[in-house]
């Protein structure tokens, strides 16, 4: 059931994105990664069916290009669709305000890069424990 | 000055009876010596208050304004307080109605100029209505002069003399005008907006002349038809005397036919009796004739107590009437002698004594409720404008001189309260017109003041408006300089470590010991930037954060604060001292736990020593201080404020367990957008440390609310 779990990263820093991947490759973390690289191509992958598969969670940067993080969570969240998903902010900004914006808008978790532990590995351990403990919504029917 | 020479010359001409001095013009009236007197007094006061011996105007004052008020006070209740002749005795009382008293404008404007130099007097130097009314006074007094003078010029005696009361005089009228005038001078000679009291005051002047002429005028108009109608009544008052007097003559002419005709003694006597009852005029006749009478000749029949007839007879041998004696003048006994017929002897006449006093008595009670009458007196002129009139009545040879004087009903008549109506109105309306006129001016001088203040105050407010907006601008523009240059800097510094961490992953084994430790390096210096940019941005959202004010609980922050550091110190063998009663104040409490966390770590963190002891305390104010004190290496005085600058260290990065230099100069921004200062002292003991203080609020008034953090951030 766990291994089931798709991540979306959205993020435009590639170096990021390779350590993440190589993170889970590291702890030997099977689950698919999927990556866009800013709100826009979020956004068009989630809203093509099948593209994403279910369950899955979205770890988003906050400043990007095109459309950045809150303004991604926006749309998401009026998506009727998409709007119970799952998103974790991974960002640079510890920034009050970021944290409010993304809180408001009801995201799992904020977490800010560099408190992430050396090699994103809290985070990755983070989110290992996280889906084996926390339920998330089954994919409906069709 | 000018006006008490004048005042003691006129007194010196009282004492040594000098009629120039006195009257000018024997015609004139004098200036009364309680007049002189007050014009010295009034001088004398005047020139006291110019040298500031404001007691001493007082009291002068103090007597004019009682000399001329006693005097209105006598005219007004028709008393005599025997102020009049109080110093001398007058020798002259032309065109005096009290002698020795002054005319009653002249009273007045003594009133008036003696409240006005009290008025000076009381206020000196101030400011207020008073410094208004004074020279208004002083104004009027020298309008009244001038009016009478105005009058002197132009022969109109009605504006120097009010009614038939004593006349003001020519000199009295000039000293008036330079006193009114001098007062004036000096109220505008002190006035700090010269246009205040000018205008006003000519405005005043000139409605009060105005008013002062119009009511002469109206007098005048009054007195004229108070003539005329005493000569409408006079003339028929002289007809009917006339009449009565030749009723009278011819009633005698005729007694005298019939003793012609041959009357009997008896039959005189009783028609004589006759005549006297029925002629109140006559009061006696006497017959002359040897030939009716015999030795009884002249028989005399006459009312009681009449003056008696002369006893010789007759030398006359036409009829004569006569006046009986040739003084005293004017005569009102006449004697009416008639010859008796031819044939008679010559002295025989029949003589008639003939009062014209009971013949003017005789003209009826409707006459004289409204006039006087009497036979003129030449020596007397007729007064006009008093309703007296003068009229000719056909008697004896040179007729007779008839005076009529209007009685008080007859002048009641014709005199109304109007013009003193209007004269009250018209001052009142002058002292209005001015007081008012002045309110305006300085309140509209005062408007004017008032909205250039406004005007400069808005400017003031919309300058410091457009710097403090331009102040938040730039302050706001540099907030987010700093964070989008800090997370711009982060994200490819984390690169940095993220790609050596890469190469490590990959390359390690094919690097060599020394390789992999320049790697390793490399990341650790991208750290130190890291942090470094992370302190850059704490400085820049130091006290600029969108973070609102509360009241912060101090002493439960500060057990926050130490629990949060409690195993770093206790790692650092710190004693901590904490004093409590630290109070609440109003602030960020993420931020003043901040300041707390950094002073504490900064005090435990720099001593070499192994007793490490950091006391945290209050000194009350005001302003009321918290201090942090430690017994470390201490600060150098000359060091004290670099500590603060951003990045500042005193020692190599590896001394005293590596800060990054950045602490202390947040919690100054931190305590300085409180309303606060951040400071060290030296430790009051003298032992070795510092002493950190800093206080909130210090200006008593919580902290401008933050500005509300723009919404630009990428």
């Amino acid at each position: 059931m766990a291994d089931d779990v798709c991540i979306l990263l959205i993020d435009d820093d590639d170096i990021d994105a390779e350590l993440i991947t190589r993170g889970f490759r590291k702890k030997r973390i099977a689950n698919r990664i999927l990556r866009a690289r800013d709100g826009v191509e979020g956004l068009e992958m989630l809203s093509t069916p099948g593209r994403v598969p279910e369950p899955y969670l979205i770890l988003l940067d906050i400043n990007m290009p095109r459309m950045n993080g809150h303004e991604f969570l926006e749309r998401l969240r009026a998506e009727p669709r998409l709007h119970g998903a799952v998103v974790f902010v991974l960002t640079t900004s510890d920034a009050d305000r970021d944290k409010m914006q993304a809180y408001a808008r009801n995201v799992a978790g904020y977490i800010v890069k560099d408190h992430a532990g050396t090699d994103f590995i809290a985070l990755i351990e983070l989110l290992d424990h996280y889906w084996r403990i926390v339920e998330l919504p089954s994919p409906g029917p069709g | 000055m000018l006006v008490g020479v004048l005042g003691l010359a006129v007194m010196l001409g009282w004492l040594l009876h000098s009629p120039a001095l006195v009257q000018v013009h024997p015609t004139f009236s004098p200036m009364q010596f309680n007049t002189a007197l007050a014009f010295v007094l009034a001088a004398i006061a005047g020139l006291a208050g110019h040298y500031r011996r404001w007691q001493l105007a007082a009291a002068l004052t103090a007597g004019v304004l009682l000399l001329g008020s006693l005097t209105l006070i006598e005219y007004l209740a028709a008393l005599d307080l025997g102020i009049d002749q109080l110093f001398v005795t007058p020798f002259t009382a032309t065109k005096t109605s009290h002698p020795g008293r002054m005319a009653p404008n002249t009273a007045l404007a003594f009133v008036l100029c003696g409240a006005a130099l009290a008025l000076r007097t009381v206020v000196h130097g101030r400011d207020g209505t008073a410094t208004l009314i004074y020279p208004l006074l002083g104004a009027t007094t020298a309008s009244l002069g001038a009016v009478a003078l105005v009058g002197y010029g132009l022969g109109l005696e009605t504006a120097y003399g009010w009614s038939q009361y004593t006349r003001m005089a020519l000199h009295t009228a000039t000293a008036f005008v330079l006193m009114g005038g001098s007062l004036v001078l000096d109220a505008w000679a002190r006035d700090r907006e010269p246009g205040d009291t000018l205008l006003p005051t000519v405005a005043g002047v000139a409605v009060a002349a105005l008013t002062l002429l119009l009511w002469g005028a109206l007098e005048t108009a009054q007195e004229r038809t108070l003539d005329q109608a005493t000569q409408l009544q006079g003339k028929a008052a002289a007809e009917s005397l006339a009449k009565v007097l030749k009723g009278d003559l011819t009633a005698l002419e005729r007694m005298h036919r019939r003793i012609g005709t041959g009357e009997s003694l008896q039959t005189w006597q009783a028609d004589a009796a006759e005549y006297l009852r029925h002629m109140p005029a006559l009061l006696a006749l006497q017959l002359h004739s040897p030939r009716l009478a015999g030795a009884a000749s002249p028989v005399t029949l006459g009312k009681p107590g009449q003056p008696g007839l002369p006893a010789e007879p007759c030398r006359t041998s036409a009829m004569k009437l006569r006046p009986l004696a040739s003084r005293p003048q004017p005569a009102t006994l006449y004697l009416f002698e008639m010859p008796l017929a031819p044939g008679q002897p010559q002295h025989s006449c029949l003589r008639a004594l003939i009062d014209l006093r009971l013949a003017l008595a005789e003209i009826g009670a409707g006459v004289h409720s409204l006039l006087l009458l009497d036979l003129a007196d030449t020596g007397t002129p007729l007064k006009a404008g008093q309703g007296q009139g003068e009229f000719t009545v056909p008697f004896a040879a040179a007729g007779l001189r008839l005076r009529a004087s209007a009685t008080s009903t007859l002048a009641a008549s014709y005199r109304s309260p109007l013009p003193v109506l209007f004269l009250v109105c018209g001052l009142l309306l002058a002292g209005s017109t001015s007081l008012s006129l002045a309110q305006l001016l300085r309140s509209r001088r005062q408007a004017s003041a008032l909205s250039e203040v406004a005007a400069e105050l808005r400017a003031e407010i919309a300058r410091r408006d457009a710097i403090q907006q331009h102040l938040q601008t730039a302050n706001q523009r540099l907030d987010d300089f700093a964070y989008i240059a800090s997370h711009d800097l982060k994200e490819p510094l984390r690169g940095l470590t993220s790609l050596a961490g890469f190469l490590l992953d990959d390359y390690g084994e094919r690097l060599d010991e020394e390789g992999r430790q320049r790697l390793r390096a490399l990341q650790a210096q991208a750290r130190r930037m890291n942090g470094l940019i992370g302190d850059l941005l704490s400085y820049s959202r130091a006290g600029a954060s969108s973070g609102h004010f509360d009241t912060v609980d101090l002493d439960a922050l500060l057990s926050e604060v130490l629990e949060r550091l409690g195993s770093g110190l206790q790692a650092r063998g710190v004693q901590l001292q904490r004093g409590t009663g630290l109070g609440s104040a109003r602030g960020n409490r993420t931020q003043l736990a901040m300041v707390f966390e950094s002073l504490i770590d900064n005090a435990a963190r720099y001593s070499d020593s192994q007793d490490r002891r950091v006391t945290i305390a209050v000194r009350e104010g005001p302003p009321r201080s918290y201090m942090v004190t430690d017994n470390g290496i201490g600060i150098p005085e000359e060091h004290r404020e670099r500590v603060f600058r951003m990045f500042t260290r005193l020692h190599h990065r590896d001394e005293y367990g590596s800060g990054s230099g950045a602490g202390l100069s947040i919690a100054r921004k931190i305590v300085e957008a409180h309303g606060g200062r951040l400071w060290i002292e030296s430790r009051p003991d003298g032992a070795r440390g510092s002493v950190f203080c800093f206080t909130l609020g210090e200006h008593g008034m919580p902290p401008a609310a933050p500005a509300p953090a723009n919404e630009t951030y990428r």
